[in-house]
């Protein structure tokens, strides 16, 4: 599917036809298209667990060691010789319903119309709350205390501020997809618009009826995965807080 | 620049004393952050390992930042795995080799004189004096007429930095002294490649319907990494299968229909027993074969009616039925094929293993009358290549008769050679390779590295200063990966000639320069007259003289584009020599003209506490050269022993226990990883880690020429930089080919209390 995939052709991939500039950033601009909901799709299917979206995120975010926005975490399943490992790619699941977002006490995390949870820098004060708030483990706290000059390129970076996934909003800014799912060999990210009929998404999602990890968390979460072991959902909680 | 401004001592495992270039400061902590400036993208050519894929590599002002897949690729597609994506490191790691440096003290001491390009190069050609003993430079041994004693081993080396340094400039220089790093690595395969002939299959490998994988990680470290499991991603979604058969379970057994354990070394009893099934059930098609084949149907019948499943089954422990089944399935489908690599061939019998899955899919019709051939690219250097000189050591066939088929490419022995004085380099110099870590016999690789009697001149060209490096009289610093020009090549799944280029996305770091320019340099002292001065100069010759590339726009076509296909080559079907199922030399050498089966002498008597001892490689690094690269370290520094949950219960072994293993040559204490997913007759321990050298991310020690500029460093929270295992496995070749034996050694297994 992503076959000679350009730089500028990953609009394609979204499922947008281009009629103009404005409509490259239709998720920023919530006026040109009233609604989006920004959305992945995780096909445990296809993922290898290579790693390619870990490292693809730390560089295109300056993500410093220790922290992390994405991880792919493993497990091994049955008895020798049945046995099998699976994978499973973690990230923030910009969920509809965020705990994060009334755990600050400072206001500092916030949805956007589009669905994209983000965290205010300025007015993130490092208190950790949403840490422990998210039942994903997707936020962490950057541990770097002597980031360079250039902080301001890479918000990741911001000392002892609380940090994680934004879809890689400057990427879509630009027409790009997020990082990880750019890089990933098998296409086992696919990243889109669930309110967008014409999207990958949002067959993916509504046709087969996905759903994302921890639904008794109640965080209706916009993260989807798809295939993989029904054992993936019950111990995806447990091997979460192993790593 | 004055020598003496710059004459500084640091000693390992002392603070760095060494202010590398200005740029590079303690006081610039830098990270990966990018300058503030205009940004830019350049088309290149990854090369953290032999996959190479096509790059697009993103700068901001001075700063390279981001490396993704370049999109116009056909074989990789814009993507890049994570190996390739933090290849950034290898440029910028605190302990990357920024200029010359030559030994001060003993060898491997640490102590270091940092010296200028000029001096280096003079005490390179000319000869001189390192601490007190006098050294022949590259002029005294050609003049002598003695020019094979200048040895070239080499471990990485591929596209025109192969053709310039071999063909070019060795070959005017005069010696055929070089060495490689193939007999660690396919050499088993390759020979039996070259043993049986032309065993290309008669359909693409996508095309298969089922695939046979024995002992191949292909999604795990494919040496086609990301296009081959590109490839594969497609091949499932059309619903192909795939069969592993492997000693443990690789995350590409994982993610095929079946993984099926073998006992290490006895993947040859599995695919002879295929191969019978196929046969006793008519699964075969006579004429073809005999077409095929230098065998008649009943010549193999004769042969395989011994290797029934149920004996098999006594030696490989894969059920019998299973492999019925499986043989079945195989000979019925439409289109098969069979894969393999180090698990299948590296190994004591290796060599007539992959000669069996070659008879495997002559019998099942997969290696048929007509080749599928793809194109290749096809460079045109308009540089004239000297002949090739005779002038070698005689150091690279192991011991007089030791092999069957030595060939004079068993590198991994070069050093036992030297010991047992056979041969005898002045000037030894290691390229782009780290022998001391990627052999086996650690101990004893560096005993020989600092015998300055039989090695009286060793010279690394590096990035790092690594386990090899760092035993060195001479240091060349060369230019990673992403500081070069080089210009290669490789056909795609559709046969599609991909041509493509490396270009330097940045300057070299510090004095650091690409050892072909170096090359041309030596040439140009000695009066070589290769032709060229710079590998941009051949670079730029060969993309204005390759037709077609040259109508598209030659040089600025790819400085621009990195990728040019030719897609006036289509794929064709050819007709097909003989497949030497018999192999008259190895008959002629004491072994089955037919690939038959050959035990290890060890493995089928181990004792209760005995295992055998594989390796592997993991998807985030490659052997030996990845490890300075943080964002991998970061994802897998330790590697513990992976047990299976049966044995280690009988020998009263849980997870994360300390075990000691001893093995021929020595002991070495590592964790337990307990697990479902290897053989019980195995233990498996991956490669990659246990550096002792080579820099903070690789080892935890800055190295002596730290520059201690990334401040990530300070941020590692792991101490355990895992174990290495070539240090317990010995130095040996299998009886044909005289590849190591990786996947062979009988260790003791203890727990440590």
């Amino acid at each position: 599917m992503l076959k000679n995939l350009s730089r500028k052709s990953a609009l394609r991939m979204l499922g947008i036809s281009v009629a103009g500039v404005s409509s490259m950033f239709w998720w920023l601009k919530p006026s040109a298209k009233p609604k989006s909901r920004l959305a992945m799709v995780m096909d445990l299917d296809k993922c290898i667990g290579c790693h390619a979206c870990t490292v693809a995120c730390k560089s295109e975010n300056g993500v410093a060691i220790g922290g992390s926005r994405t991880k792919v975490l493993e497990q091994e399943h049955g008895n020798y010789p049945e046995t099998t490992r699976f994978f499973l790619p973690m990230m923030c699941n910009h969920c509809e319903d965020a705990p994060c977002i009334p755990a600050c006490p400072n206001d500092a995390i916030f949805q956007k119309d589009n669905g994209l949870v983000d965290i205010d820098k300025d007015k993130c004060h490092g208190f950790q709350l949403c840490v422990g708030a998210c039942p994903y483990g997707a936020i962490y706290i950057n541990p770097d205390t002597n980031p360079s000059k250039e902080v301001a390129d890479y918000p990741a970076r911001a000392v002892g501020k609380a940090d994680k996934c934004n879809f890689c909003e400057h990427r879509l800014a630009e027409g790009l997809e997020p990082a990880c799912s750019n890089t990933c060999p098998t296409d086992a990210r696919i990243f889109g618009d669930l309110e967008d009929p014409n999207s990958k998404v949002f067959k993916l999602v509504n046709e087969e009826g996905l759903s994302g990890l921890m639904p008794e968390e109640g965080t209706k979460p916009q993260v989807f995965y798809k295939g993989g072991m029904p054992e993936i959902f019950k111990v995806s909680k447990a091997i979460n807080k192993k790593a | 620049m004055k020598r003496r401004e710059f004459v500084q001592i640091a000693t390992i495992g002392s603070a760095a004393i060494f202010q590398a270039c200005e740029n590079l400061s303690k006081e610039e902590k830098t990270n990966s952050f990018p300058n503030s400036g205009e940004k830019k993208e350049i088309a290149s050519a990854c090369w953290q390992c032999v996959s190479r894929c096509s790059i697009t590599a993103f700068t901001k002002g001075d700063r390279l930042v981001k490396i993704e897949g370049n999109p116009k690729s056909l074989r990789n597609e814009g993507k890049v795995c994570a190996k390739g994506q933090a290849g950034i490191s290898q440029m910028y790691n605190p302990d990357r080799l920024l200029y010359p440096l030559k030994r001060m003290g003993k060898r491997g001491s640490g102590k270091w004189e940092r010296i200028s390009w000029e001096e280096a190069l003079n005490l390179l050609v000319e000869g001189g004096e390192i601490e007190g003993s006098k050294v022949k430079g590259l002029r005294t041994l050609r003049e002598e007429g003695t020019p094979e004693k200048f040895l070239f081993h080499y471990g990485r080396m591929v596209g025109t930095d192969y053709i310039i340094n071999i063909y070019h400039f060795l070959r005017a220089y005069g010696s055929s002294s070089i060495g490689n790093h193939d007999s660690i690595c396919n050499r088993a395969g390759s020979i039996a490649y070259m043993l049986t002939g032309d065993v290309s299959p008669s359909k693409r490998f996508d095309d298969a319907e089922i695939i046979l994988n024995f002992g191949r990680s292909l999604l795990d470290a494919g040496i086609d990494h990301i296009p081959i499991i590109r490839r594969v991603a497609k091949m499932r979604e059309r619903g192909v299968k795939i069969y592993t058969f492997d000693v443990r379970l690789s995350n590409t057994a994982a993610k095929s229909d079946k993984w099926i354990p073998v006992k290490p070394g006895t993947d040859l009893a599995v695919i002879l027993a295929l191969s019978h099934v196929l046969l006793r059930e008519g699964l075969y098609n006579k004429e073809e074969i005999e077409e095929v084949a230098n065998v008649t149907v009943e010549d193999l019948h004769a042969h395989l009616a011994r290797y029934n499943p149920k004996w098999a089954e006594e030696i490989s422990g894969v059920p019998s039925t299973l492999l019925e089944e499986i043989a079945i399935e195989y000979g019925q489908a439409q289109a098969g094929a069979c894969t393999s690599f180090r698990g299948a061939f590296m190994h004591f019998n290796g060599v007539q293993a992959q000669r069996a899955i070659y008879m495997l899919d002559v019998i099942a019709g997969n290696i048929g009358r007509e080749v599928w051939r793809g194109g290749r690219p096809s460079w045109n250097y308009p540089f004239p290549r000297p002949e090739r000189p005779d002038a070698r050591l005689p150091i690279f066939n192991g011991d007089d008769g030791q092999f069957a088929v030595p060939d004079g490419s068993i590198s991994h022995q070069i050093l036992t050679q030297i010991k047992k004085g056979k041969g005898r380099p002045e000037v030894y110099m290691v390229y782009c390779h780290n022998p001391v870590y990627a052999n086996g016999n650690c101990n004893e690789n560096i005993e020989v590295y600092k015998d300055t009697e039989n090695i009286p001149f060793l010279v690394a060209v590096d990035v790092g200063l690594s386990e090899t490096t760092e035993l060195a009289d001479l240091v060349l610093p060369d230019a990673s990966f992403l500081e070069r020009w080089t210009a290669e090549g490789k056909g795609t799944a559709d046969g599609i000639p991909e041509y493509y280029i490396r270009q330097p996305v940045h300057a070299p770091l510090g004095e650091s320069r690409n050892f072909v320019d170096v090359a041309c340099e030596i040439g140009n002292r000695l009066n070589l007259n290769l032709g060229f001065n710079s590998a941009e100069e051949f670079i730029q010759a060969a993309c204005n003289a390759t037709s077609g590339l040259k109508e598209a726009g030659g040089f600025e076509y790819m400085k621009e584009h990195g990728i040019w296909h030719d897609h006036s080559v289509q794929p064709q079907m050819v007709k097909r020599g003989k497949v030497n199922l018999f192999s008259q030399r190895l008959q002629d050498s004491g072994f089955s003209g037919l690939p038959g089966w050959i035990s290890h002498p060890d493995h089928p008597d181990l004792a209760e506490d005995e295992l055998i001892l594989t390796t592997f490689k993991v998807n985030v690094h490659t052997h030996s050269r990845t490890q300075n690269c943080k964002w991998l370290m970061e994802i897998y520094h330790e590697n513990p022993a992976w047990i299976n949950a049966q044995t280690a219960e009988r020998l009263g072994i849980e997870d994360d226990d300390w075990i000691k293993l001893k093995s021929s040559i020595g002991e070495l204490v590592t964790k337990a990883r307990v697990t479902q997913g290897v053989h019980p007759n195995a233990i498996s321990i991956s490669h990659h880690l246990g550096h002792w050298a080579f820099g903070e991310f690789a080892s935890g020690k800055e190295s002596a020429i730290s520059t201690n500029n990334d401040s990530d460093t300070e941020l590692v929270s792991w101490e355990d930089h895992g174990m290495h295992l070539n240090k317990i496995i010995p130095n040996y070749g299998d009886p044909i080919s005289g590849a190591q034996c990786w996947n062979d050694t009988v260790v003791k297994l203890s727990k440590v209390s």
